[in-house]
């Protein structure tokens, strides 16, 4: 039985894109500031350009010009002396000039409110881009960066991010701790180191690097992080009131506050607290990012007063988690593929887009090829990954080919299932049952199913009892077992609320089968 | 009476001067030549020698300050001139040789005029400065690059051994004589000195030109020690100046143009701590930008190298990288000497000359 969330409650926790992009994001943004900017004179250029007229004194005057942003009519007439002088000029010299000139015209850098390292069509692309040659490139080449700019922060947390889509995580590791020797205040350090650590379990030095920074307490983007660290950790944060004040401050911008907002939000929500929670949910979408709308997103699953329509935000860039899972929820399968495809290309070392992909693609839209290859991909960054193990294990077996994939398998029986949480042992249970009736061992696989139906029964757990059962009576049927009728006639019977409407496709399809 | 008929500045055309400088005819300030607003020059001849004049135009105070209080107009300028006077005389008797120095210097009298006073230098006549020298396209002239380069680090040297930092570093303040063999450091007039006070001073602030400004400074990032700041400014400058003789931008453009427009100094309203990791990355382009402008590969190795350490936008780790920067040598400030880069430069311009490889 394949998984589709990985995880129970889903925190404001920052998101890991490379430094292009966060800044286009405007996540680096520093609106609070107003030390007063210094004055430029260009005059003294001006008049040397006027009285002699060559390339030096031509780019004398562009360099004034681009460093003090002053430009003119002269400044103008060096720019074009520039690019009509091919005998003499450096193609610096014409990239600055050819940037001065179009800084004089404003465009936008970003549109259709995507923003991503590569965009793809198909699910072939996908698998292209994501292939390991192209891949070994890109990290060699940031590797060779790394040794050139030993003093760059920022590239050493771009290593990370490359080795930890890789799942290279010791490697990641040394990279992201440079980086932090280096620019130990540095928000966009900061903030992936803090999803770097929390991606790999290790919360604790999560909140060590953010408390040792100065800057915590001024942050807004930073206490954020550290609220809903801490919050995994089921500890309470120092911040929480000093958040709280910054957003009554004033001063800071909405986009700003946006995460903080979230957070509190998440945290109050968490503890009952509706109407404060909705409070803050309200000021987080005043002018919300990908994470904060993907949160109220996810809350809004259980707590319809919550229920926003994430495609009215049209100003948010990269929305796919929010829109993946509306459309999830909404039952459009195809395009809620499609925004998994995107978000994971987004965030390419995280799992919850893998794995969400892959149950719609294996379970909803019967493309086990695809759901296969999401899988791999996401076990690329997350090695040992039970829950991607378990969906990968699944499509494998219940695909047309049917062939168990022995490295992974074995891989996935390494686990100790006692130190997964209850609902994926169920999970686990489930798709050992099915392998097991898949390898002709029909008592043994019975039992596997039995065990993960009445664990979820125990648990209360409706969605996935229902969804352990329509698994297993799929089989049956499939393998014409006796227990099969039993099975079906609670198939037949199952009551299910319309907000799964993942499972009634998935009902509708056992029944058709009979009828076949 | 016009201001120009009542200015005795205007007037030293024919005059043959107490010094015995014959005044021959009014000249423009030639780009580079060191004046401006309130210099009158002229081309002077003594001894079939011919030598550049810079007269001080007191009209010129009244001019631009219109409306300012008469006492400090005339302190301030004055003081101008005197400290600059000062550090020229000092290079002078230092005999600097790699300083445009002052010839001579001194006043004239002429009677009729409300100011009748003209306090002059007299400088020696240079071809042009480094901007009329210019080629960028792709190794051309490496060698006059490199020569001309080795002798401003030379005069830099100097400079720092007479206590003074010129502050001021930019291809218009390298003058070119002897067909463009020899190059100088001119203009002092924005320099600093260990041991008179300045009157361009200020609580730090960078006293040279903003737009060749080493980025702390863009910033309101001031140093608290006096020796560190100057050291550390006339050593970015100077990487500074390698880089546009090579590429025709300054390193402070390159940094600017592989720096995201939001953390731009001239948007950018947070402080040099919360910039200064975005001015590094935004560093490391601009080196490999230098780079791509050099075919020779030892070459671009040694400039791209020397520049990184002259030119690293954070000052408390700019300077040779041999140099341990703990407390004690940080305060003997060897990581900004210029011994080496005087000699580094030498063997460059030889290989260079020579074509050695």
């Amino acid at each position: 039985m394949a998984v589709l969330y990985e995880m129970k409650e889903r925190r404001v926790i920052p998101n890991w894109r490379d430094y292009k992009r966060t800044l286009l994001l405007g996540e680096l943004n520093e609106s609070n500031k107003k030390q007063d900017l210094v004055l430029f004179n260009i005059n003294r250029s001006i008049e040397d350009w006027k009285l002699e007229k060559n390339i030096g004194t031509a780019a004398d005057l562009v360099n004034s010009s681009f460093v003090s942003g002053i430009i003119n009519p002269s400044v103008h007439e060096a720019i074009e002396y520039i690019k009509s002088d091919n005998l003499h000029v450096s193609k610096s010299l014409l990239d600055l000039a050819q940037v001065l000139e179009k800084e004089t015209q404003n465009g936008s850098s970003v549109s259709n409110n995507s923003l991503l390292e590569v965009d793809v069509e198909t699910i072939n692309e996908f698998q292209a881009f994501i292939n390991n040659e192209t891949f070994h490139r890109i990290i060699n080449k940031t590797k060779n960066r790394s040794k050139n700019e030993l003093r760059n922060p920022i590239i050493w947390i771009e290593l990370a991010r490359l080795h930890s889509m890789r799942g290279n995580e010791d490697k990641a590791e040394n990279a992201v701790l440079t980086a932090l020797h280096l620019a130990p205040n540095n928000r966009f350090v900061l903030r992936s180191a803090t999803r770097f650590f929390i991606h790999n379990g290790k919360f604790d030095k999560a909140l060590f690097f953010l408390r040792k920074s100065p800057r915590l307490k001024s942050d807004p983007w930073l206490i954020s992080a550290h609220i809903a660290t801490s919050s995994i950790m089921k500890r309470y944060s120092p911040l929480i009131n000093t958040g709280k004040s910054m957003i009554d401050s004033n001063s800071f911008s909405d986009y700003e506050l946006t995460e903080l907002s979230s957070s509190i939000g998440t945290l109050e929500f968490n503890s009952g607290s509706f109407k404060k929670a909705k409070s803050y949910f309200q000021r987080s979408m005043r002018m919300p990012n990908d994470n904060s709308l993907a949160q109220i997103e996810w809350i809004s699953k259980d707590e319809t007063r919550l229920r926003i329509d994430p495609f009215k935000f049209k100003h948010v860039i990269n929305p796919f988690e929010a829109r993946a899972l509306e459309l999830f929820e909404r039952g459009n399968w195809n395009e809620a593929f499609y925004n998994t495809i995107k978000w994971f290309l987004d965030i390419p070392f995280s799992k919850r887009p893998a794995i969400l992909g892959s149950y719609i693609a294996g379970s909803l839209l019967k493309d086990t090829n695809a759901a296969l290859i999401l899988c791999q991909v996401g076990l690329q960054a997350n090695p040992k990954d039970p829950v991607l193990l378990n969906n990968l294990v699944y499509y494998s077996a219940t695909s047309k080919e049917g062939t168990l994939p022995e490295h992974y398998l074995r891989q996935m029986m390494d686990v100790d299932i006692s130190q997964l949480s209850e609902e994926r042992s169920i999970t686990y249970q489930a798709t050992l049952g099915l392998v097991a009736l898949k390898n002709e061992k029909s008592e043994l696989g019975i039992k596997y199913y039995k065990n993960a139906i009445q664990k979820a029964t125990d648990l209360k757990n409706d969605y996935l009892k229902n969804l352990a059962i329509i698994n297993f009576t799929n089989e049956l049927i499939a393998q014409n077992l006796p227990e099969k009728d039993e099975y079906i006639n609670v198939v037949k019977e199952m009551k299910l609320e319309t907000k799964h409407k993942d499972l009634l496709v998935l009902r509708e399809d056992v029944l058709k089968k009979l009828q076949n | 009476m016009t201001l120009n008929q009542d200015n005795a500045a205007h007037a030293l055309e024919g005059k043959l001067l107490q010094s015995g400088w014959q005044v021959n005819k009014k000249t423009e300030s030639k780009p580079g030549a060191t004046g401006g607003f309130f210099s009158v020059c002229y081309l002077v001849t003594k001894n079939n020698e011919t030598a550049f004049l810079k007269a001080l135009n007191f009209q010129a105070f009244f001019q631009m300050f219109r409306g300012s209080p008469i006492v400090e107009i005339i302190n301030e300028q004055t003081s101008a001139f005197q400290f600059e006077k000062d550090l020229l005389l000092r290079c002078k008797s230092h005999r600097l040789s790699k300083v445009s120095v002052v010839l001579d210097e001194g006043e004239e009298v002429l009677d009729g005029f409300t100011i009748p006073n003209v306090p002059y230098l007299i400088f020696e006549m240079a071809e042009g400065d480094a901007r009329s020298h210019m080629n960028f396209t792709k190794d051309v002239e490496t060698t006059w690059k490199l020569q001309s380069l080795h002798n401003v680090a030379v005069g830099l040297k100097q400079l720092h051994s007479v206590g003074i930092g010129h502050q001021d570093l930019k291809p218009s303040n390298v003058l070119m004589y002897d067909n463009g063999l020899l190059s100088k450091i001119a203009d002092l007039g924005r320099s600093l000195c260990e041991d008179i006070e300045a009157p361009h001073e200020q609580d730090g602030e960078f006293p040279g030109d903003m737009n060749y400004s080493p980025p702390e400074f863009l910033y309101r990032y001031y140093h608290p020690d006096w020796n560190f700041r100057v050291r550390s400014t006339d050593m970015y400058l100077f990487g500074s100046l390698i880089v546009f003789y090579f590429t025709g931008a300054n390193m402070t453009s390159l940094i600017g143009k592989n720096l995201n427009k939001q953390f731009k100094w001239t948007v950018f309203r947070g402080s040099f701590l919360d910039v200064q990791d975005y001015l590094i990355d935004a560093f490391y382009g601009a080196i490999k930008e230098f780079k791509s402008n050099i075919s020779n590969e030892d070459l671009c190795r040694e400039l791209s190298s020397i520049v990184e350490y002259c030119c690293f936008p954070i000052p408390e780790k700019r300077g040779h990288p041999k140099t341990n920067f703990n407390h004690d040598s940080v305060m003997n400030f060897n990581q900004f000497s210029f011994e080496r880069i005087v000699t580094k430069f030498d063997l460059l311009y030889k290989k260079a000359k020579y074509q050695l490889r």
